[in-house]
């Protein structure tokens, strides 16, 4: 009996064309469009690149062209220098947007810049360094000229004060968060599988239900078997989500694939029991269960920074609460914590989780659904 | 007027469903105006810096107050790892056991420790800073001070301004990062999601293959039966649009000069997502599907069209596929009208005007949609 | 005396305000093909899903095969055949994996589901749509393949609500002979309509429903004995003096005479040969007969005399 029930339910699940192909086509297209989109992004704007700086040197004065010269060459470069024979050129430079300021040196150092971001930043706190130095050896020159050559010694040492230890082993690229956001929405989405396993079993709901209400199949182990099957299909479709993110978008996902496929499809299962559960909770027609289901998926994917990137640090520090139980969050912050993570505590820690709102979420379904009579079809 | 009359007594059975959404919209519209409250102002950008302080002397005490001058010292509640992941904070400091006496005795290296994730432009700034600070100090030891005038010159030193002159500049790239914050930047996710949430309802309800051969043996054409439909859609996006202005001038304050700008630039665009949604529910008509298919419109369009990320940010070939998009151009006009590119009034008609013309071709699209399907049998 | 398959007794059910069943009672023997009888919303439906208990209701007790229904009531539902009147189906399913599945929920012997399953198929008579899914089916197949997907399991109780809604003449009858070989076979079957042809055609027995109650029960010789027609003349005549009409209503055991379109219509009430006696009459007065018929009462009389002619659909 059991068999029957899930194995015809995956044909039916496999069947539907539409359903399929969006809960498959909808990571697929997503997925994507976030490569196209972001694949260029860390590299061009968050990873430190040399600052395209344009230099008007109207003075000559060979310690700041030494300067310059030491800050632009190898391969820790501070600024990419393009020389300018006039201000006019450099600020037709700066307004075309080839380079993102202008140092001009004429007696003192200016610094013209089009808007402030933190490269500016960067640009003003190397001309603010040689405007220190340039103070102290002024100081020293009035105070003690005699120490001037230790002083100039002293300055051009090129010091190594901070020792760098990188934190994680994980890919660095912060936008790989939107694909970890896409497949816990996709996860969310399952629930819409789940809202069958209700519409299918209840008799008030369908005469699909009904019909089965009559026959002499336990509901507990139809429902039981449906469950079953809308769980396989959410797996399936979390697995073939990361599939094609990871082997035809050339997602890196890190060394832990395997944890990846794990986690995806513990998250498609916990949101197919979710589905089950506003099904069970929203007594009226599929389309507001369907409702239901879509605000909390999309609600719990903007919580966890699927649209908005930055909306998730702020989750996570003003209410970690919200973030530890958002199930997008969850499933998302698993493939994060996989990434990010030398071990598998936190990991360890969100599939339990994923596990116990999976159980919470079918408990409830089933006490909801126990009712075997209705006062009305 | 029969097909419109129809229209409105099925919107209004829907009217429940349709109400879910439009207040799940207007809650995210909320939120996400809030978030993106005040990037409309250029500011110098303060790294967010964690300082642990393991040397506990008074030349590091010295330091960590110096940095608070100069930087935003944040103690995240979330784990370091994570919030230099997000970028939470940028840097994390650790100012390493023996400092103070490092430093009296001329030895500069690996005075600190920096935790990474990534390599950022905080980063960047904070070495070069940290440099800057132990160099100063160690040539004001060299030239005869003790430590203590050491330190204090260094800081005298270090706080002298570069003189710093802005120019507008035409390009958008180099704007900084930020396109426009405020109400209106996330309002076309918003507006195309929840007519296409709402409208769906309707159009799945009247596109029923039976009801629709039966409509075609009437005597009404399907110019005028699509026609309708398309009216009915646009008055009630435009209420649904209603609304959100209500909502936005509420949270605004009021609109001035340019953002009634900007409440056209929404009207218009409201219009085109109406029509976008009309079209993708010709197409699809299943009830299990809509949403799905909503959902990756909705949020595919405003990733291609710099509605999450801005504009500046995408590359040229996402932006190249964006711009036969409408909220492309809503985008567009919305980040020159907030600052977050280089304000002009010719180029914002210009911007409103290609949305209008959207609206008419996409218009044609739907009634031709509607011509081939009122015969499909499916 | 045959046992009794199913006993309900006093059942009322209420939706609000309204009374859906009234205090029904109703008893059907084994090996009957009892019809439920009724206007649009008289109940019978909700009777039926109360039997299967997938209703609740306020009073009254269904005993099926001698046991108490309930839900949980899985020997007994093992041996009850449904076919709905929404057909329930799976759209993503063929015809055979459809029948395959309901069978399955009642036989997990997967030798004697095949055969199961095979019999069924050719018993609707859908081998050449094996494959078919319910989309391209027609209106009688796709009845006849909800039909199939009730029997499969060979059950002693065969409920049918309204099972030829929508279905041609010859899916019609060839579900109507299907649900008498089964009755053959030894099945009892509970069968719904408002197509009083059918019943006639298939009922052992009959009661008739109206507002929730039970307001005829019987054969249908003893129905049709319920009305007081008997039988109706029918006369094609050119012409008929208003006097002769009269003289022919005055005629004992004619309750009825009229002369529409060219038809003298007169209703009889028991009496013998009064057929002859309406000739005589027109024969004295030298009129010219045309066409002349009897008809019997049928049951669609009966049920329209016993439940008023008005127009049910408003209470649906």
């Amino acid at each position: 009996m059991f068999f029957n029930e899930f194995r015809y339910n995956l044909l039916t699940t496999l069947r539907d064309r539409h359903f399929i192909m969006w809960l498959i086509l909808f990571p697929m297209a997503l997925g994507s469009l976030f490569k196209a989109a972001f694949s260029d992004i860390y590299e061009n704007d968050i990873k430190f690149s040399p600052i395209p700086t344009a230099i008007v040197q109207t003075q000559k004065d060979d310690i700041f062209k030494e300067v310059i010269r030491s800050v632009s060459k190898g391969k820790d470069a501070l600024l990419k220098v393009t020389y300018a024979d006039s201000a006019e050129e450099a600020e037709k430079l700066l307004k075309d947007g080839k380079v993102a300021g202008v140092i001009t040196k004429d007696g003192t150092l200016g610094l013209t810049v089009a808007s402030n971001g933190m490269d500016t930043t960067i640009l003003k706190a190397f001309t603010d360094r040689y405007l220190t130095e340039e103070k102290l050896i002024k100081d020293t020159l009035e105070k003690d000229p005699m120490k001037l050559p230790a002083l100039t010694a002293a300055l051009k040492d090129d010091l190594k004060t901070v020792k760098k230890v990188r934190l994680t082993d994980g890919v660095s690229d912060p936008y790989i968060t939107y694909f970890f956001n896409l497949l816990a929405m996709v996860a969310a989405c399952s629930s819409v599988t789940g809202l069958n396993v209700v519409m299918q079993n209840q008799a008030d709901q369908s005469p699909l239900g009904a019909r089965k209400g009559c026959s002499p199949t336990p509901k507990l182990i139809s429902t039981l078997a449906v469950l079953a099957g809308c769980w396989l299909t959410g797996m399936m479709c979390t697995a073939i989500s990361v599939s094609f993110l990871a082997f035809v978008l050339k997602v890196d996902f890190g060394s832990r694939l395997g944890f990846v496929y794990l986690a995806a499809m513990m998250g498609g299962i916990m949101g197919t029991s979710m589905g089950f559960m506003i099904g069970s909770l929203v007594k009226e027609s599929y389309e507001k269960k369907n409702a239901v289901a879509m605000v909390i998926s999309l609600g719990g994917s903007f919580l966890s920074g699927l649209m908005i990137a930055d909306i998730k640090p702020d989750i996570m520090e003003k209410a970690p609460l919200v973030n530890a139980l958002n199930p997008t969050a969850v499933v998302c912050d698993s493939f994060y914590y996989l990434n990010l993570d030398a071990g598998y505590d936190r990991f360890i820690g969100k599939m339990v989780t994923m596990l116990v709102m999976t159980v919470l979420f079918t408990a409830v379904g089933f006490i909801f659904t126990r009712r075997k009579k209705y006062a009305g079809l | 007027m029969q097909v419109f009359k129809l229209f409105m007594q099925i919107l209004k059975k829907k009217m429940p469903v349709a109400m879910i959404y439009v207040v799940l919209f207007m809650v995210l519209c909320l939120a996400f105006t809030a978030k993106g409250d005040g990037e409309m102002t250029f500011e110098e950008s303060k790294v967010s810096i964690v300082i642990t302080d393991n040397d506990n002397t008074a030349e590091s005490k010295a330091l960590t107050e110096y940095i608070g001058k100069r930087c935003r010292v944040i103690e995240p509640k979330m784990s370091k790892n994570d919030a230099l992941y997000f970028n939470h904070i940028s840097f994390s400091l650790t100012v390493n056991e023996g400092y103070a006496q490092k430093l009296a005795a001329g030895d500069t290296d690996d005075l600190f420790t920096e935790e990474y994730v990534h390599e950022n432009y905080g980063a960047a700034y904070m070495e070069n800073f940290l440099g800057e600070y132990v160099g100063c100090v160690r040539a004001a030891v060299i030239a005869g001070d003790d430590m203590s005038a050491a330190l204090k010159s260094a800081e005298e030193a270090m706080d002298i301004d570069t003189e710093v002159k802005m120019v507008s500049a035409d390009s958008g790239k180099m704007n900084g990062l930020e396109s426009g914050g405020g109400f209106f930047r996330y309002l076309p996710f918003i507006l195309i999601s929840v007519m296409m949430y709402t409208l769906s309802a309707v159009m799945v309800a009247i596109n029923k293959k039976e009801v629709r051969f039966r409509t075609n043996c009437s005597a009404i054409s399907p110019v005028s039966y699509g026609g309708q439909l398309v009216a009915g859609s646009v008055t009630f996006v435009m209420a649904v649009w209603v609304l959100f202005m209500v909502l936005g001038a509420l949270v605004r304050g009021g609109f001035d000069g340019k953002g009634w700008v900007q409440v056209l630039n929404s009207g218009v665009f409201a219009v085109a997502s109406a029509l976008v949604a009309v079209i993708v529910s010709l197409l699809i008509n299943t009830e299990q599907t809509i949403n799905i298919v909503s959902n990756v419109v909705g949020l595919a369009m405003s990733f291609m069209c710099g509605v999450f990320v801005p504009q500046s940010m995408l590359s040229d070939s996402v932006l190249a596929v964006g711009r036969f998009m409408p909220m492309y151009w809503y985008t567009k006009a919305n980040d020159m009208l907030t600052g977050a590119e280089l304000y002009s009034a010719d180029k914002v008609a210009e911007c409103i005007g290609v949305e209008a013309g959207f609206c008419i071709a996409l218009a044609a699209v739907a009634l031709m949609i509607f011509k081939l399907k009122v015969r499909a049998d499916d | 005396m045959a046992e009794n398959v199913v006993e309900i007794e006093g059942l009322v059910k209420r939706y609000g305000e309204l009374t859906a069943l009234d205090h029904l009672t109703l008893e059907i023997k084994e090996g009957e093909v009892f019809g439920l009888l009724g206007p649009n919303g008289s109940g019978k439906t909700t009777t039926i899903n109360c039997l299967l208990s997938l209703l609740s209701y306020d009073k009254g007790s269904i005993r099926i095969f001698g046991r108490e229904m309930s839900p949980t009531a899985y020997d007994i539902k093992k041996d009850i055949g449904v076919i709905m009147q929404n057909v329930a189906v799976f759209e993503e399913l063929t015809v055979q994996e459809n029948i395959d599945y309901f069978c399955g929920l009642y036989i997990t012997d997967k030798q004697k589901k095949r055969q199961c399953v095979e019999e069924a198929i050719k018993f609707v008579g859908l081998e050449d749509f094996r494959k078919f899914r319910p989309k391209k089916l027609s209106g009688g197949l796709l009845r006849r393949l909800n039909i199939a997907c009730g029997i499969a399991h060979k059950p002693k109780l065969i409920i049918l609500d309204e099972p030829t809604v929508a279905v041609d003449p010859q899916s019609r009858n060839k579900i109507l002979e299907g649900i008498e070989e089964l009755n053959r076979n030894g099945a009892t079957v509970i069968y719904t309509s408002h197509y009083m042809e059918e019943v006639e055609q298939i009922c052992t027995r009959i009661a008739i429903m109206d507002r929730g109650r039970k307001i005829a029960e019987g054969t249908k010789e003893e129905l049709k004995a319920m009305t007081k027609n008997t039988e109706t003349i029918n006369v094609a005549l050119r012409e008929l003096p208003d006097e002769v009409l009269n003289e022919i209503g005055a005629l004992s055991h004619i309750y009825s005479a009229e002369y529409t379109d060219g038809i003298l219509t007169a209703a009889c009430s028991g009496g013998r040969h009064n057929l002859i006696r309406v000739l005589e009459v027109l024969q004295k007065h030298d009129l010219h007969i045309g066409q002349v018929t009897t008809v019997q009462p049928t049951l669609n009389d009966v049920f329209l005399e016993i439940t008023g002619k008005a127009l049910r659909d408003k209470e649906d």
